[in-house]
C-alpha cells in the first residue's frame, strides 16, 4: 500500500526521440490505475521506469512519498505481472510464487502459509506441484498474479496481462483482477492497448499517445468529456464518428455543415463555442449510442439527420449500421431495426452525444453543460 | 489386402470385389516399386558413402584386435582370424597410454568447464545487458573467427614462453576459456530467453549473480549440451597444441602418443590401431550418453513451449 507520484517522468532512448515525455500523475493510495494507448506509445517503457527496470531520463519518482529514481527494481517492493506470465520454465508453480519470499529470506512457515493463501484465492491449489509448462494460459496468468500477490507489495504492476488469452477468459480474468483489487486494496497501474478493459477496471484511466499524456480521468468523465480528438475516438466501442466541416450561422442559432455530408444544428450548450470559433474548421464527433437510439427518438426536439443504410450488424441486443448521408460514412447503434439495408432513415441525435474539436489542434471545443 | 475379416459367403460377389482390389492393390504396388526403383539410386549412393566413411572404422576395430602372427601373414586383410588382446596389452604395458588418457581427461575437463561457466557469461552480457560499444566488440569478437590458427602459432608460442608457460597445461586451457564461437552460440541462444523472464526475476529481488545461476543458466540446458560436447571432443582431439607446448612424454595427451606409436611400434600396426581404437571411447561414451541433448541442441533448441 502506498502512494505513487511522477513529476515530469521522460524518457529518451535516443536524444531527441522521447518514449515518455513529461508525465504527471499522482496515484493515490489503493487506486487502481489504467495506462491505455496504442502499440508503441510508452506504456510499457513508463511500468518499467516505475518498476525500476528501466532508467528514468528525466523528472522525478516518488513512492510511499520517498524519491525512488535510482532505487533497484528489487528495493522498491513493487511486484509485476507480465504479458507473457514469465513464470520460471525450471521450477513448480509453487517455487515460482515462492522464489520471491525466499530472496526476502521470509521464514519457511511464512512462505508456506501465503503461498497457499494465494493459491486459494486464486483457485490454483492443485497445480502447485507443476511446472509452467504443464499448464493452459489462463493458469499461468494465476500463478504470475500469485507470485505478484504472496509478495504483498506497496504497489502491484501490470503490463497487458490479459492480452494473450482468448476473449471469453479475458473477461473472466478482468473481473477476477477487479475483485482482487477490491479485495486487497492495494495501488495497483494496470496497462493495456485494450480500451474495453480500460473502462471497465480502472478507477481513473491515463490514455496515452506517442509518449505524451492526453487525458487522465475516471472511466466515465473520458467517456463524456475527451479532451481532444484521439481520446474521443480511442474510448467507446464501436468508435465515435467523426466530420470535418464549419459552423455556420442561421436564424435558429449554429449549425454544422459538412460539403456533401451531413449538416446538424447544434443545441445551445455549443452556442457559445460555435461563436468563438468563427469560420475556422471544425471536427464534429457523434458517438454511436446518440444516432437514432432509443434515448434519442424520446426527445422530441432532438435535430435529425438523414441516412441511407448500407450494412447492418446485429450484435443481440443491437444492431450497428452503417449507414452514409452524402459522402460521410459512420456508424448508428440503436437498440431496435426492422429495415433493410438501402432504407433512408431519418435519425434523431442525442444532445449530449454531440462534440466539437477544433480542426487544427483537434481540441475539444469548450461546451455550457447547463444549457440544453 | 487381407481379405481374412470377410465372411466368406455370397461368393460371386466378394470374387468380383477381390478381383477389384487386387488390381488395385497390384497398381499400387507397381507404383510403390516405381518409386523404389526411381530412389535406389539415392539409396545406392548414400549407402556407398556411408560403407566409404564406415571402412576405416571397421579396419581400425579389426586390425586393433590381429595378433603380430596374422598381421604378418597377410598383407591388407578385413577379417579376423584368431582375435587377440596382445596388441592391447603391447599398447598399455609399453607407452605411458594411461597415463595420457588422465592427462587428456584433466585437459578436456578444465577446458569444458571452463566454457561451460565463461562463454555463457560472456553471452549473456552480449545478448542482455548493455554498455557503451557492446556491439562493436562483438563484432570485433566475431571477426577474429576468420584468423586462422596457423597465423597465431607463432605470437601464441612466444607469449606462452614469456609466461613460462612452456611444457604446462596452462596454454592449452587457459586460451581456450574465452572461445569466440561458443559465445556467439550463447548470444543467440541467450537473447532467445524473454527479457520478461529477467525482469520478473529483477522485480521479485534477484541479484545479477543469482539472475545468472538460478534462472538464465537452468533455461540453457540445450546450449550448454551443446558447449560441453564440443569443447570436450575439441579439447579431446586437439593435437597441435599439446605437440607445441608439452615437452616432458609424461605430460603428452592421448593424440600425442598415438602419434608416438608410428615410431615406437612402426611395423606393429595392430598396436597403433589399438591405440587408436581406445582414444575414441570416451567420445562414444559421451555421445550415447547424451544423444538426446545433441540431437536437440543441433535441431534448433526452443525454449518456448
Ligand atoms: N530498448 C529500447 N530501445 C529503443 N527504443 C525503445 C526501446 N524500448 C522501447 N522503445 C521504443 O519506445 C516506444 C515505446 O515503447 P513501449 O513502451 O514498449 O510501448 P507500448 O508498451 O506502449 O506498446 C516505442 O516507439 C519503442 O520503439
Ligand atoms: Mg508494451
Amino acid at each position: 500500500m502506498a502512494t505513487l507520484s511522477l513529476q515530469k517522468i521522460s524518457k529518451y532512448y535516443a536524444p531527441n526521440a522521447a518514449a515518455v515525455k513529461d508525465v504527471d500523475l499522482e496515484v493515490k493510495d489503493g487506486e487502481f490505475v489504467v495506462l491505455v494507448g496504442p502499440s508503441g506509445c510508452g506504456k510499457s517503457t513508463l511500468l518499467n521506469m516505475i518498476a525500476g527496470l528501466e532508467e528514468i531520463t528525466g523528472g522525478t519518482l516518488e513512492i510511499a512519498g520517498r524519491e525512488v529514481n535510482d532505487l533497484p527494481a528489487k528495493n522498491r517492493d513493487i511486484a509485476m505481472v507480465f504479458q507473457n506470465y514469465a513464470l520460471y520454465p525450471h521450477m513448480s508453480v509453487y517455487d515460482n510464487m515462492a522464489f520471491g519470499l525466499k530472496l526476502r529470506h521470509v521464514p519457511k512457515e511464512e512462505i508456506d502459509q501465503r503461498v497457499q493463501e494465494a493459491a486459494r484465492v486464486l483457485s490454483i491449489g492443485h497445480l502447485l506441484e507443476r511446472l509452467p509448462r504443464e499448464l493452459s494460459g489462463g493458469q499461468r496468468q494465476r500463478v504470475a498474479v500469485g507470485r505478484a500477490i504472496v509478495r504483498k507489495p506497496a504497489i502491484f504492476l501490470f503490463d497487458e496481462p490479459l492480452s494473450n488469452l482468448d476473449a471469453k477468459l479475458r473477461v473472466q480474468m478482468r473481473v477476477e483482477l477487479k475483485d482482487l483489487h477490491q479485495r486487497l486494496r492495494s495501488t495497483m497501474i494496470y496497462v493495456t492497448h485494450d480500451q474495453t478493459e480500460a473502462m471497465t477496471m480502472g478507477d481513473r484511466i491515463v490514455v496515452m499517445k506517442d509518449g505524451l499524456v492526453q487525458q487522465v480521468a475516471s472511466p466515465l468523465e473520458l467517456y463524456d468529456h475527451p479532451c481532444n480528438r484521439f481520446v474521443a475516438s480511442f474510448i467507446g466501442s464501436p468508435p465515435m464518428n467523426f466530420f470535418e466541416g464549419t459552423l455556420v450561422k442561421t436564424d435558429k442559432g449554429y449549425s454544422f455543415h459538412q460539403e456533401q455530408g451531413i449538416t446538424l444544428p447544434l443545441p445551445k450548450r455549443w452556442f457559445r463555442a460555435a461563436e468563438a470559433q468563427g469560420q475556422r474548421k471544425v471536427i464534429l464527433g457523434l458517438r454511436p449510442e446518440g444516432i437514432g437510439s432509443l434515448l434519442a427518438t424520446l426527445d422530441t426536439e432532438a435535430p435529425k439527420i438523414e441516412a441511407q443504410v448500407k450494412v447492418v450488424e446485429p450484435m443481440g441486443s443491437e444492431f450497428y449500421l452503417h449507414v452514409t448521408t452524402g459522402k460521410a460514412a459512420y456508424v448508428a447503434r440503436v437498440e431496435k431495426f426492422q429495415g433493410k439495408p438501402g432504407d433512408t432513415l431519418s435519425m434523431p441525435v442525442l444532445r449530449d452525444k454531440i462534440y466539437l474539436f477544433d480542426g487544427a489542434s483537434e481540441l475539444a471545443l469548450s461546451v455550457d453543460q447547463d444549457l440544453p | 489386402m487381407s481379405t481374412l475379416s470377410e465372411p466368406q459367403s455370397d461368393s460371386y460377389a466378394k470374387l468380383q470385389r477381390d478381383a477389384e482390389r487386387e488390381g488395385k492393390s497390384l497398381f499400387k504396388l507397381s507404383q510403390r516399386r516405381l518409386r523404389f526403383w526411381k530412389m535406389s539410386w539415392v539409396y545406392l549412393v548414400l549407402g556407398g558413402a556411408a560403407l566409404l566413411l564406415a571402412l576405416p572404422f571397421y579396419y581400425m576395430l579389426v586390425t586393433a584386435f590381429k595378433s603380430t602372427e596374422e598381421l604378418a601373414s597377410f598383407s591388407v586383410s578385413l577379417w579376423i582370424q584368431h582375435p587377440s588382446l596382445e596388441p592391447l596389452r603391447q599398447l598399455l604395458e609399453g607407452t605411458i597410454y594411461l597415463r595420457s588418457i588422465g592427462n587428456s581427461l584433466l585437459i578436456s575437463g578444465a577446458i569444458t568447464v571452463g566454457n561451460l561457466l565463461f562463454c555463457p557469461l560472456a553471452g549473456y552480457a552480449f545478448s542482455k545487458h548493455r554498455f557503451p560499444g557492446r556491439d562493436k566488440i562483438f563484432f570485433i569478437l566475431l571477426s577474429t573467427m576468420m584468423i586462422p590458427g596457423a597465423v597465431l602459432m607463432v605470437p601464441n608460442f612466444l607469449l606462452a614462453r614469456d609466461f613460462g608457460w612452456i611444457n604446462t597445461y596452462f596454454p592449452l586451457i587457459i586460451p581456450s576459456f574465452g572461445s569466440v564461437f561458443f559465445v556467439f552460440l550463447s548470444r543467440q541462444f541467450i537473447s532467445k530467453i524473454p527479457n520478461d523472464l529477467i525482469q520478473a526475476a529483477r522485480v521479485d529481488g534477484c541479484s545479477e549473480v543469482r539472475l545468472f545461476f538460478q534462472i538464465v543458466l537452468p533455461c540453457c540446458r540445450p546450449l550448454l549440451a551443446s558447449i560441453g560436447i564440443l569443447s570436450f571432443l575439441g579439447a579431446w582431439n586437439s593435437f597441435i597444441g599439446p605437440m607445441i607446448y608439452l615437452l616432458d612424454e609424461s605430460m603428452y595427451t592421448t593424440p600425442l602418443v598415438i602419434s608416438m606409436l608410428q615410431g615406437r611400434f612402426s611395423n606393429l600396426e595392430n598396436v597403433q590401431m589399438a591405440g587408436s581404437l581406445l582414444s575414441i571411447l570416451p567420445a562414444l561414451v559421451l555421445f550415447f550418453v547424451f544423444q538426446k541433448q545433441i540431437v536437440n541442441s543441433f535441431a534448433s533448441s526452443g525454449l518456448k513451449e
